[in-house]
């Protein structure tokens, strides 16, 4: 990857008119200059220019930013103010290094499908053996930090079995007339294995060889966002080569920001030739290489999708996932507005910024409400966990699913 | 730098979270949309009037400049603090206090966006007509102090004719309030419009009341193509001279049409010299017969074809290609000159010739565009700033425009305001008699030269 100072010409190509305003999630909430994607393209400027430093400040302002990618499709200039971003952020951690659990989190614990397997189990066994009932009504949470206890609400719900468990009890179809691999990301595998199962089916209906290297680890977009350039570069390697040595056609994601990633290994490693053209979110492969077809069995239900900024922005997926849904027999589909808007999610940033996160959702939540769905469709389950949270603390009663999973209920 | 006792107090003022100075703070309110950046001491982002009001006398008790900043879209470097001092960040003052229906006037905090203004009015069937291209991301309180313009001044002016009242922070901390919700105000000095586009150099505007209309019931959009870039322009001036007032009348030369098509296609003639963009707006029967006599006068203008949009969505596809023109502009050059020369509207041909005569001449891209209707252009400069002796050229063009402009009877600016970048051209509109006398009014209400010092005009003689 490009380090801060080899992008100095990217970040002088910013005229400073202001457009990303508009269409900051972040600055759209807090209204100051640094929140705004011109403000750390400037920053990053000065930082690969030597004027500026490493700082505590510094960090926390490249450290607001969602990723979503929504100032680099508005700017004029085209400036990569994400790409910039996460550049600042590995010289950040190059120079300042990491907090030490964080460290932990990126390096061992993702990486590590065994470790994964037992803390899923664990979280999942916290939330229904009563406990969580139980430390949550305790007030011990609201007794430690008011804001720890708002943010375990944010946890997803684990899976009582990961989906690499479950993968060992299943038989995939051999032979067909498309190999795929279907990269497994850490949220199918640990919270919502249903929606590996239904990918796996809704492939097979289409007549797909679906492979499944289960070897794969954390795409590395976690590591990134952090600044850790080595060991995402290190993954890149590894889930690189298991996906180039299945020999499929294909390499298929269910997740918008692992694909986004994944698209652009070549960035990370040598070993990632090709990529770029051979990675398909599941609902672009569906659509534009085989044409969906879905079975007979209605879905019932008002449906609303949200773009997921890596699907939309990142990898240029918006028309496939509607025509998907669109497809599904009894679904109505309506449109909400600023569907392609962030829910403010962004991986952990729910967790660090949790104020802010949330009242970018609220307006998420706002315009989903004002088209009264029963169904949010997303492609990307780190939106899903969410957009759950966001439903549930406006009381909303709709329920948020893939929309590769909607299409395998009709089979 | 200020004192740690400053800051301190500072921090007593508005809240210690909303006071920053850290060099990276500092940074993010060095620059506006121009190319200039200066740093400031510190940066304060007030939220109540008497907030401002007491920084400002902390301020002169110091000998600080205060800036008063919005959105930070100035492209004349209005908001640079040259001089360091407090950069007040007005952001959080952004409420729309009341949209009142009786009246048909709002009042707003100087931090509210212009198009989420529009966008409240608009909901309530009303109006605020003035739109800068800007204002996706700039403040009605940087509007009014810059006095901002925008496409649709040709019919509805700028914004010093909506604002009504006012209430300010002077430069030595009192708060004034000019105006109010009448429509009819002649009662002493016509302080509202000394305000108005006074730059931040006079008061701290802290809320407006601003006058609205109705909205109008329908519009319709009109392209009219022309061989010749000559032909386009004198069909402006034509326009004008029978009596049509457009809502807005853009021209646009071969060049610029060649950029938005090949960032954005919209389908503007890659075959013709010139094109205007119209649009019409008021009752449903009015629109219709404006659009046909525009359609006449540009047929007896020469144009070559004139194509009017059936529907909105044309209409929107239309307009989409004229908003994205900045965009394309940001796309081909490095750096980009935005200049804004305006000259009375029957002189709209003469200055589009002597453009093209100081392009040829520094050998420059100069892409023309313009609100031609009220006669302001926007000759735009294509260019790279790394590269200093293309500067050179580009430096001496824009003094020649500019003297075109005045020599045409017309004005350094029609929108943009002055700031740092047009300074040294106000002894040509105004001479020194004419500078001497804004000096005075800037001498006697601010005798420190606290706020915004060092724009518009230096307060020496012959500077």
């Amino acid at each position: 990857m490009k380090t801060l100072k080899q992008m100095r010409e990217e970040s002088e190509k910013c005229l400073r008119c202001g457009l990303c305003q508009i269409v900051c999630p972040i600055y759209n909430v807090l209204g100051s200059e640094p929140a705004v994607a011109r403000a750390k393209v400037r920053l990053a400027r000065e930082l690969a220019g030597d004027v500026l430093k490493v700082t505590p400040r510094m960090r926390k302002i490249m450290s607001l930013c969602l990723n979503c990618k929504a100032c680099v499709a508005n700017c004029p200039s085209q400036v990569h103010t994400d790409k910039l971003v996460l550049a600042a952020r590995a010289q950040i951690k190059d120079e300042d290094g990491l907090p030490f659990l964080l460290g932990a989190a990126l390096k061992q614990f993702l990486p590590n499908n065994s470790l994964q397997g037992v803390a899923a189990k664990s979280a999942y066994l916290y939330q229904h053996l009563g406990l969580q009932q139980a430390v949550r009504g305790s007030g011990l949470l609201k007794a430690v930090s008011p804001d720890l206890a708002q943010k375990e609400g944010v946890m997803p719900e684990f899976a009582p079995r990961t989906f690499r468990a479950e993968l060992a009890n299943m038989t995939l179809k051999k032979g067909g007339k498309v190999k795929v691999a279907y990269y497994l990301s850490c949220m199918t595998n640990m919270v919502n294995p249903a929606l590996g199962k239904a990918v796996i089916e809704v492939l097979e209906r289409h007549g797909c060889e679906v492979v499944i290297p289960t070897d794969v680890q954390c795409c590395g977009t976690p590591q990134l966002a952090y600044g850790d350039v080595e060991t995402a570069e290190a993954l890149a390697r590894n889930n690189a080569r298991l996906l180039a040595a299945t020999g499929a056609d294909y390499i298929l994601t269910d997740c918008g920001t692992c694909g986004d990633t994944l698209r652009h290994y070549e960035e990370l490693t040598a070993d990632a030739a090709g990529f770029e053209q051979k990675v398909l979110d599941v609902s672009e492969f569906l659509v534009d290489k085989l044409g969906v077809k879905p079975g007979d069995k209605p879905v019932e239900a008002v449906v609303t999708y949200h773009d997921s900024c890596h699907l939309n922005r990142g990898q240029g997926v918006n028309r496939q996932p509607r025509e998907i849904l669109k497809a599904i027999p009894g679904l109505t589909f309506r449109e909400m507005a600023e569907a392609d808007r962030c829910c403010g999610g962004a991986g952990t940033f729910a967790i660090t910024n949790y104020d802010l996160s949330m009242a970018i959702l609220d307006r998420k939540v706002g315009n989903i409400k004002a088209v009264n769905p029963t169904i949010v469709a997303a492609g990307c389950p780190a939106c899903k966990m969410q957009l759950e949270h966001g439903l549930a603390r406006n009381n909303v009663g709709a329920t948020v699913a893939h929309p590769v999973e909607l299409l395998a209920k009709t089979y | 730098m200020i004192s740690s006792t400053v800051a301190e107090q500072l921090r007593r003022i508005a809240g210690k979270e909303n006071v920053f100075t850290e060099p990276e703070d500092l940074t993010c309110y060095s620059y506006d949309s121009t190319h200039l950046s200066a740093l400031p001491d510190v940066v304060v982002a007030p939220l109540t009037t008497a907030e401002i009001s007491e920084i400002v006398k902390l301020a002169n008790a110091e000998r600080i400049p205060v800036i008063p900043r919005g959105g930070g879209t100035c492209l004349s470097g209005g908001t640079i603090p040259t001089d360091g001092g407090i950069i007040l960040a007005l952001h959080r003052m952004n409420k729309i206090l009341e949209i009142d229906q009786d009246n048909l006037t709002a009042t707003v905090q100087p931090g509210v966006i212009t198009a989420t203004f529009h966008q409240a009015v608009e909901k309530e069937g009303l109006f605020y007509p003035p739109d800068p291209q800007s204002m996706l991301m700039s403040t009605i309180g940087g509007n009014v102090a810059e006095n901002a313009g925008g496409p649709r001044g040709v019919k509805y002016g700028v914004t010093k004719d909506y604002v009504l009242g006012l209430e300010v922070v002077t430069p030595t901390g009192g708060i004034l309030r000019v105006g109010g919700k009448t429509i009819k105000n002649v009662s002493g000095y016509d302080l509202m419009r000394l305000f108005a586009g006074s730059e931040g150099t006079l008061g701290i505007i802290t809320e407006i009341t601003v006058r609205l209309v109705p909205l109008p019931e329908a519009k319709r959009t009109l392209l009219a193509m022309f061989d010749t870039l000559d032909d386009a322009a004198a069909a402006v001036s034509s326009i004008i001279k029978h009596r049509i007032i457009p809502t807005t009348l853009e021209l646009m030369d071969h060049k610029i049409m060649e950029l938005i098509e090949s960032f954005k296609p919209v389908g503007f003639p890659m075959d013709v010299e010139g094109a205007i963009l119209i649009e019409v707006d008021g009752s449903e029967h009015d629109v219709n017969k404006q659009i046909d006599k525009v359609a006449e006068i540009c047929a007896a203008c020469r144009s070559r074809e004139v194509k009017v949009a059936k529907d909105q969505a044309e209409a929107a596809q239309l307009w989409a290609g004229r908003r994205s023109a900045f965009g394309a502009l940001c796309k081909s050059a490095r750096t980009v000159f935005v200049e804004d020369a305006t000259v009375p509207r029957s002189k709209v041909p003469d200055i589009v010739k002597r453009i093209q005569e100081i392009a040829r001449k520094y050998d420059l891209v100069i892409p023309i565009l313009g609100h031609t209707g009220d006669g302001n252009m926007h000759p735009n400069i294509l260019t790279d700033e790394r590269n200093a002796e293309e500067m050179k050229r580009v430096d001496a063009a824009i003094d020649e425009m500019f003297e075109a402009a005045l020599a045409l009877g017309g004005t350094l600016s029609g929108e943009h305001g002055i700031g740092l970048i047009k300074r040294k051209y106000m002894p040509w509109q105004f001479g020194e008699e004419g500078l001497d006398f804004m000096r005075s009014i800037k001498r006697s209400v601010d005798p420190n030269n606290i706020l915004n010092p060092g724009k518009m005009f230096l307060m020496e003689k012959g500077e």
